[in-house]
């Protein structure tokens, strides 16, 4: 696990707020911190303490009301549309709590589908091997389970060899047992392939796996922890 | 984007019961839209083959009496090419297969077949030998409406001489593609003949040796399809010393005028009638993409976050479009090219062409094509355009739940709490959905405004039917005489066998003349107190012939730009010509053409005549023997020019209507239907599964499937019902459009809706629903219950 300290992200006093209805909630209140290359960190917090909005915002998949996202030099919070579109094409690969698979495309072919877009992407079987199911690639999502489909999902982002993997809840949705297969995975990943690893967790269990961790309560930092670094199968949490 | 393709493949077979509802109304749109231009197209070749087959003139002008060489010298201006002259008469036939008297013109050909403007192309038998002076080549239709084969002899009053004549051939020619008899609304071969004879013969006939009376030419090629070129009325000028009666450019002639009036019919339909479909098409492919959208919008919101653009989510769901658009358009092809082939012939019935054929015209497919995925596409983009805009980590969110206040309706606590909570369900979803409802009500309005429509056009057509042969005419015969007799022809006609009322009739044809503007007509002098002819407007109502003046057709006075009061001159077409100044005294709402009436004994006064008769109407009550012996004495009578068979008109036009308005009254319902089905499908469809859950719940409470039914049903019902409703003044107002769009110069429908037409419309807008709600049953059984209520929030 290198832990060089080089920023692959920076963020500084970023402020997001949503609109519920007439009431303004605000989610993330001068949040500054940095992704550094290559290390796995946590994102820990309660629900609804922001932390899924940072992801959001981090990944380009939101935009920030305020403050700069600084990705190896550019802030993304200036990007259009189009230039957004582009950075998440080819620096950022998502794994979400529900996975998020395309129910009418077969396990290959939602790796594909991600495939197809980037500049130098893997070859999608191979990238299904890297998460064990290259037997399964001709199911369809509602014919695999749950550890499954975040496999398939993990393999999607990974295709792309993106710079920066961003996970939402990776096992919230997952029993015990296939969530220790799910974070290993994602941990030999970052191990191997030096991408850098971000998990957003509001598990307290998972959160000493990483290399660092990011307390975020309120939409605030409240700390930043580096860990020592654990094997997840001795404790997975 | 293959893999991208690979899901739309997968999610159109899921879809495809909504898509092909789509379709289907897309379909029949282009469908009509291709079908009544190709028709209209079939019309202009057959058309233009059949002018250059037989050289049809540019102009015509009728005359008195003029020498032949003569017309052709006054002829040489620059901008006439060609000029025929030649001799036509009107003359009564005498069949021994027809109990009547036969009307029918003979019109002059040379001795020798050559490239005549004007020409004939022979059906059977062949042109004139040299053996004999009097052959005839009769028009195709006549001859086969009684029987008459080559060979066989018939017999005509020709200048009050009884002649016998041997048929040579039969023949059509592009003059006559649509030939009516006089006071005759439609094509009727029975009752009227062309016969075409050696131009000497005729000659020795009339007494018109080196002489003619009716001069056709052609133009140079820059004076070619001008509207109104001057250089006819310089020609018509120079011919005015031997009695011109009337010029027309090729504008002006009947058979022309009606062709390119049932063409631009045709054009103007195929864009107004289409529209009603594609609008609808396009509606019910915004709420199908925007709710497809909507159910995918994690799908969406992961794709972007995975790097997909905007453009690229639009494009693939615009391939959805694309493939119902296509599928719509090459099914409309289809349809369009079968419509159009029961449109030409239905045509064929009207129109005598030698060859009419249906053809397929790829330009106007792709244009159908074009059409067909524009709607698609548009309706798309718009129904996908929200969820498309969101940020992908909005899009991943669970959209947020419907408003669920309380709706307006629930205020008014009476009516509120006297609802059944069924009802009550109902009510909200419709208010709530307000895009969906507002689609509903709006294919509901098109439906059943062409069904109203439809209706409404064939109570139009009963209308004026009704008021010509009911209200108006109220006489048997009309008996047209060749000259003005006295009114000892009237007595003669009274003492026939089986006649109850005869009434003089003086008609005078003349040009109007208000300031610079021009128009021919004719006027119609009846008795004060005729029982005969009974001038009645659009709206039914009787008008009295004023004393003095003239009572005019309002069309005729906008033409003239005319207000009652106004002076008008009248210079006659007939007789010495001399002008006289009259006034307007009344305007009515014409329906047959520009009528204009007057008294009968003032109009003499007017004319410098007394007592002169040109028309005799006549009642008659007689058994078949008395109609033998006055049709005896009919063909006898040396001055008659034409007879109408009144009551044989009207059934004529009857059975025309309905031949023609049959098949197409049930096209259009049918159209309707696939409006009113296309849109109860792909809105309950949606419903059904979006609400899966809910059925699954009902079923689990004990609701059977028919009571959970009930809830689309009555949803359906009433949008439907509102929506009918709303559409009965929007196809009443479609009707008069359209009748304000047929008017011609002779003649105007009455815009007439029935009261039962309204509810029949109702009555098939409920029907609808019903049997479409067959097909939602059969829908909601599908559904798996477990699953459903399993489904992930």
């Amino acid at each position: 696990m290198n832990t060089p300290d080089e920023a692959l992200v920076r963020l500084t006093d970023v402020y997001k707020t949503y609109l519920m209805g007439e009431v303004e909630v605000p989610v993330l209140r001068g949040v500054s911190m940095e992704i550094r290359k290559a290390e796995f960190l946590t994102i820990w917090g309660e629900s609804g303490s922001g932390k899924s909005t940072l992801m959001n915002l981090v990944g380009g998949i939101d935009r920030a009301d305020s403050g700069e996202i600084v990705f190896q030099g550019e802030d993304i919070t200036n990007f259009s549309e189009s230039e957004l579109t582009h950075y998440r094409r080819s620096q950022v690969g998502f794994v979400f709590q529900f996975y998020n698979l395309v129910p009418s495309l077969t396990a290959l072919e939602n790796v594909w589908a991600a495939a197809e877009i980037a500049e130098d992407p893997m070859d999608p079987e191979e990238a299904l091997k890297l998460v064990g199911l290259a037997d399964r690639k001709e199911h369809f999502p509602s014919q695999l389970s749950g550890g499954q489909q975040q496999r398939i999902a993990i393999a999607r982002a990974l295709v792309k060899r993106p710079a920066l993997l961003l996970c939402d809840e990776p096992t919230g949705a997952l029993d015990h047992d296939t969530s220790i297969v799910v974070l290993d995975l994602l941990q030999n990943l970052n191990s191997e392939t030096e991408t850098t690893l971000v998990v957003i967790t509001h598990n307290p269990e998972i959160a000493p796996l990483a290399d660092r961790t990011v307390s975020i309560v309120d939409g605030l930092i409240q700390g930043v922890n580096e860990n020592e670094h654990l094997q997840i199968s001795e404790d997975p949490g | 984007m293959k893999t991208l393709n690979r899901k739309l493949r997968r999610d159109l077979q899921q879809s495809w019961k909504m898509l092909l509802a789509v379709t289907a109304v897309i379909a029949v749109g282009i469908g009509s839209f291709i079908g009544m231009l190709a028709t209209a197209g079939n019309l202009q070749v057959a058309r233009s083959q059949y002018y250059s087959t037989c050289r049809m003139a540019d102009f015509w002008i009728d005359l008195k009496k003029a020498p032949a060489d003569e017309v052709h010298r006054l002829g040489q201006l620059p901008g006439i090419s060609e000029i025929r002259d030649r001799l036509q008469f009107k003359v009564i036939v005498d069949l021994e297969t027809a109990e009547k008297p036969v009307s029918a013109i003979v019109l002059s050909l040379p001795a020798v077949p050559g490239t005549t403007i004007n020409g004939i192309v022979i059906k059977t038998g062949s042109y004139f030998s040299q053996d004999r002076s009097n052959e005839v080549i009769v028009s195709e239709k006549f001859a086969n409406a009684h029987d008459l084969e080559l060979g066989d002899r018939i017999h005509a009053i020709m200048n009050e001489q009884r002649k016998e004549m041997i048929i040579c051939g039969t023949a059509t020619s592009a003059e006559f593609v649509y030939l009516t008899s006089p006071g005759s609304l439609v094509d009727d071969p029975e009752n009227y003949g062309l016969f075409y004879v050696k131009r000497q013969y005729l000659e020795e006939t009339f007494g018109f040796e080196g002489a003619c009376n009716s001069v056709t030419g052609l133009f140079t090629p820059e004076f070619r399809g001008q509207k109104n070129p001057p250089i006819l009325q310089a020609y018509a000028d120079r011919l005015e010393p031997f009695g011109v009666f009337a010029s027309m450019p090729r504008a002006d002639q009947f058979s022309h005028m009606v062709l390119d009036a049932e063409m631009t019919q045709n054009r103007t339909m195929a864009f107004i009638f289409p529209s009603f479909f594609l609008v609808v098409a396009s509606l019910i492919m915004n709420v199908l993409m925007s709710r497809l959208a909507e159910q995918q919008r994690t799908i969406m919101g992961t794709l972007k976050a995975l790097g997909y653009s905007n453009r690229d989510l639009v494009v693939h769901f615009l391939k959805f479009g694309l493939a119902a658009g296509v599928s719509g358009g090459v099914m409309g092809a289809i349809i369009g090219f079968w419509m159009s082939g029961a449109l030409t012939e239905m045509y064929l019935d009207f129109f005598s062409f030698p060859r009419l054929v249906n053809s397929f015209y790829p330009g106007l497919s792709f244009l159908g094509l074009l059409l067909s995925v524009g709607a698609c596409s548009f309706g798309t983009i718009q129904g996908v355009r929200r969820v498309i805009r969101l940020q992908p980590a909005e899009a991943m969110r669970p959209a947020p739940p419907a408003k669920g206040g309380s709706i307006l309706l629930e205020r008014w606590p009476r009516f509120w709490e006297s609802l059944d909570i069924q009802w009550q369900m109902v009510l909200r979803g419709i208010i709530r959905r307000k895009r969906r409802t507002f689609v509903a009500i709006f294919s509901a309005a098109m439906g059943a405004s062409i069904v109203l429509l439809t209706f409404g056009f064939v109570n139009s057509m009963d209308a004026m039917i009704q008021i010509q042969f009911d209200k108006i005419l109220r006489s048997d015969y009309h008996l047209a005489l060749s000259k003005e007799l006295g009114s000892e022809v009237v007595d003669e006609i009274r003492r026939l066998p089986g006649v109850t009322a005869v009434e003089a009739v003086f008609a005078v044809p003349c040009t109007y003349e208000a300031g610079h503007r021009k128009k021919k007509g004719g006027i119609l002098g009846i008795l004060p107190d005729s029982k005969l002819t009974l001038p009645t407007g659009t709206d039914g109502q009787r008008i009295a012939v004023p004393d003095t003046g003239l009572l005019m057709a309002e069309g005729l006075m906008d033409q003239l730009n005319l207000q009652p009061g106004d002076p008008v001159r009248l210079v006659p077409i007939k007789g010495d010509r001399r002008p006289v100044t009259t006034h307007v005294a009344q305007g009515f709402p014409s329906m047959l053409g520009l009528d204009v009436y007057a008294n009968y004994s003032w109009l003499n006064y007017l004319m410098g005549e007394s007592g002169a008769v040109s028309e005799v109407r006549v009642s008659a009550l007689q058994n078949r023997k008395q109609r033998k012996i006055f049709m005896r004495a009919l063909k006898e009578m040396p001055n008659l020019e034409a007879v109408s068979d009144i009551r044989e008109q009207k059934q004529v036009l009857v059975d025309h209507m309905d031949r023609a308005m049959r098949g197409t009254a049930v096209v259009m319902i049918l159209f309707a239907a696939v409006i009113f089905f296309g849109a109860i499908l792909n809105a309950t469809l949606i419903a059904i599964a979006e609400r899966q859950r809910e059925i699954a719940t009902f079923s689990a409470m004990g609701y059977f499937d028919r009571e959970t039914a009930r809830l689309f049903f009555r949803e359906n019902m009433l949008t439907n019902v509102i929506g009918s409703v709303v559409g009965l003044p929007l196809g009443a107002a479609t009707l008069n459009g359209i009748v304000t769009q047929f008017q011609t110069d002779a003649y105007s429908i009455p815009a007439v809706i029935s009261s039962s037409s309204y509810l029949y419309t109702i009555a098939l807008a409920v029907f609808f629903v019903m049997s479409a709600q067959l097909a939602v049953i059969h829908n909601m059984r599908k559904i798996d219950r477990v699953e459903a209520m399993n489904l992930k929030e």
